[in-house]
């Protein structure tokens, strides 16, 4: 024998179409916020660590006493993407959690890449030259990216003077 | 045969009653979408704000580095123009001139005839970086030499705290 409780609802087809259609019209607006706050919080994130990649090597490059040591650094750590007179270009490539990404594996993991453009001002008594330090994220981020190819989380740029005299 | 037995319960939804939960459950899933959200781009606007300084920072080391590679370039100009037979103090002294000509650069002069460079550069978010060099003349290698003596960032203006003093026991107006 089965106890069983039935209620006394008097809820018609009309009310509940009604909330459904009330629970989806703002299920669209609610789903879209909460995907927006997902991905700015991930962005928020992402900033933070673009941030400490392009300072540290921003740093390293200012640590140098010659433009030598700068840039046997930057070849040692970085893929020279290209020269253009006294214009180069290095590259560094990331997965999604930020690990370097190694020959092999670039095309399929790459998630962000940072690139170091170095150039030369002038060479009367030293080297003074510039770093445009940038780190991107290849795909733009859902929800809150609008129409962008790519997505450019940090930009710095500097000048270093390496002077023949000791500093 | 089974034996059913129902109990009719008092408990009515009654009309409107499943819109009013609808309802209530939107509100509150819209009010906590809305509170992440707005955490998020708090967050975001932090990391952007952070990202305005670095980038400002690196751009006025930029400039204290352009400034110093002006300076060197004056030096050298300073020593090419000796003779043989002049001594470190012509070099300090042609120097100095040379480089009271650069833009906010000032010169301190030391006790043993040598000096010393000062100058600031100035970014757009309230900061600077002061540099004071030490000139020196090699008389081995017969070349111009300076030394970093003070590289340091500081505030250009700072927060007057002197007027933001509140007397706690007379409290306010």
């Amino acid at each position: 024998m089965k106890n069983r409780i039935s209620i006394n609802s008097e809820v018609s087809l009309v009310e509940i179409i009604m909330s459904i259609l009330i629970f989806a019209i703002a299920g669209t607006v609610m789903l879209n916020c909460f995907g927006a706050a997902k991905f700015t919080q991930i962005k928020a994130n992402d900033k933070v660590e673009a941030g400490n990649k392009v300072q540290s090597v921003a740093e390293m490059i200012k640590s140098f006493d010659t433009s030598i040591e700068a840039d046997e650094y930057l070849t040692e750590h970085f893929k020279l993407l290209k020269t253009d007179g006294k214009e180069k270009k290095y590259v560094n490539y990331y997965d999604k959690y930020w690990n370097l990404c190694t020959d092999g594996d670039e095309e399929e993991n790459t998630e962000y890449f940072i690139t170091v453009k170095t150039s030369d001002v002038f060479t009367d008594s030293g080297e003074l030259r510039e770093f445009v330090i940038t780190l991107e994220k290849i795909k733009p981020y859902p929800f809150i990216s609008t129409n962008e190819k790519s997505c450019n989380l940090y930009e710095v740029e500097t000048k270093k003077f390496f002077s023949t005299a000791g500093r | 045969m089974e034996n059913k037995n129902y109990r009719v319960s008092n408990v009515s939804v009654g009309m409107g009653g499943s819109i009013i939960v609808v309802i209530l459950v939107v509100l509150c899933l819209t009010v906590f979408s809305v509170l992440s959200f707005s955490t998020a781009y708090s967050d975001l606007k932090l990391a952007e704000k952070t990202e305005e300084m670095t980038s400002d920072f690196y751009k006025v080391s930029g400039k204290a580095e352009e400034k110093l590679a002006d300076i060197y370039n004056v030096l050298r100009l300073a020593d090419e123009n000796m003779k043989d037979t002049d001594t470190p103090e012509v070099f300090y002294n042609n120097a100095a001139l040379r480089l009271a000509e650069i833009d906010d650069v000032s010169i301190i002069n030391n006790n043993n005839g040598s000096f010393k460079a000062y100058y600031e550069t100035f970014g757009d978010k309230n900061q600077k970086i002061c540099v004071t060099l030490n000139i020196m003349y090699d008389e081995l290698t017969h070349r111009p030499c300076y030394e970093i003596e003070t590289w340091n960032l500081a505030a250009i203006k700072l927060p007057d705290y002197e007027q933001q003093n509140i007397d706690l026991w007379e409290g306010f107006d």
